[in-house]
């Protein structure tokens, strides 16, 4: 918080930093992250993992002010992090974060 | 599935918004901002999740009233969740519109998550002047 940013017609507005409400859920095969960042678009969020870091950033413009939505995530090694896929719908980013095989549950047939 | 929180919105504009308010609905949070212009006025909602076959706008006797249910979703019931923070269930909002509000000019859009609701201000009553002979 704090940043100052320009308006259209030269005012300065506060940049608001604004942390999105979450619901972390899991199945038998993926973690799901749903995110709550209305007024956004698309093109304006920016999901990047770095080292075990999942950092979700978006920017949103509420009546001339700015909005910065920016929330992090440690994710481990219960991830295949190649396969995250993220889905922007109605206000809700969708995170999807497929298990690692080893986080799987494996059915082992009995012999006999 | 709404926690049943009930929150209480504060707004400088307690004129235009006359918000009702029923304790027994489930409401969840969400922020809004009123705007007027010259032209008219305008409301906007933080509805993130809501879909639009889910939430209805009508004018009611000079009265403004939203519906929106934030529905959770069937698939993801059976799921373990580890952290919920977004609250699900019943949004409602009626107020009284302003005096010089032209109710047949009003629009309402749904677009990524926020709701936004203008109405035409009408053109105000020019003072007639009477010449004096």
């Amino acid at each position: 918080m704090g940043d100052l940013v320009k308006e259209k017609n030269g005012n300065q507005v506060e940049a608001v930093t604004q942390i999105p409400a979450v619901d972390i859920s899991e199945n038998e095969n993926e973690f799901i992250i749903e995110a709550e960042v209305p007024g956004t678009s698309k093109d304006q969020i920016e999901v990047e993992l770095q080292k075990e870091i999942l950092e979700v950033k978006a920017q949103a413009e509420l009546d001339g002010a700015a909005v910065t939505y920016l929330r992090r995530f440690k994710v481990g090694q219960a991830v295949k992090v190649d396969s995250i896929a993220a889905h922007y719908d109605n206000g809700v980013l969708r995170l999807n974060l497929p298990k690692a095989d080893s986080q799987k549950p494996r059915k082992i047939t009995v012999a006999g | 599935m709404g926690k049943g929180l009930t929150i209480r919105e504060f707004s400088p504009f307690a004129s235009l918004i006359d918000d009702f308010f029923n304790e027994s609905w489930p409401v969840y949070n969400q922020r809004h901002d009123v705007k007027v212009t010259d032209s008219g006025y305008e409301w906007r909602y933080e509805l993130p999740g809501v879909k639009a076959d889910d939430l209805s706008v009508e004018i009611r006797d000079g009265r403004l009233h939203i519906k929106a249910e934030k529905k959770f979703e069937k698939e993801a019931e059976g799921r373990k969740y580890h952290v919920r923070e977004r609250q699900f269930g019943q949004f409602e909002r009626s107020f009284r519109l302003p005096e010089g509000a032209d109710w047949d000019k009003a629009d309402a859009q749904l677009k990524e998550g926020v709701l936004t609701i203008n109405v035409a201000k009408r053109p105000e009553e020019k003072p007639k002047k009477i010449s004096v002979r």
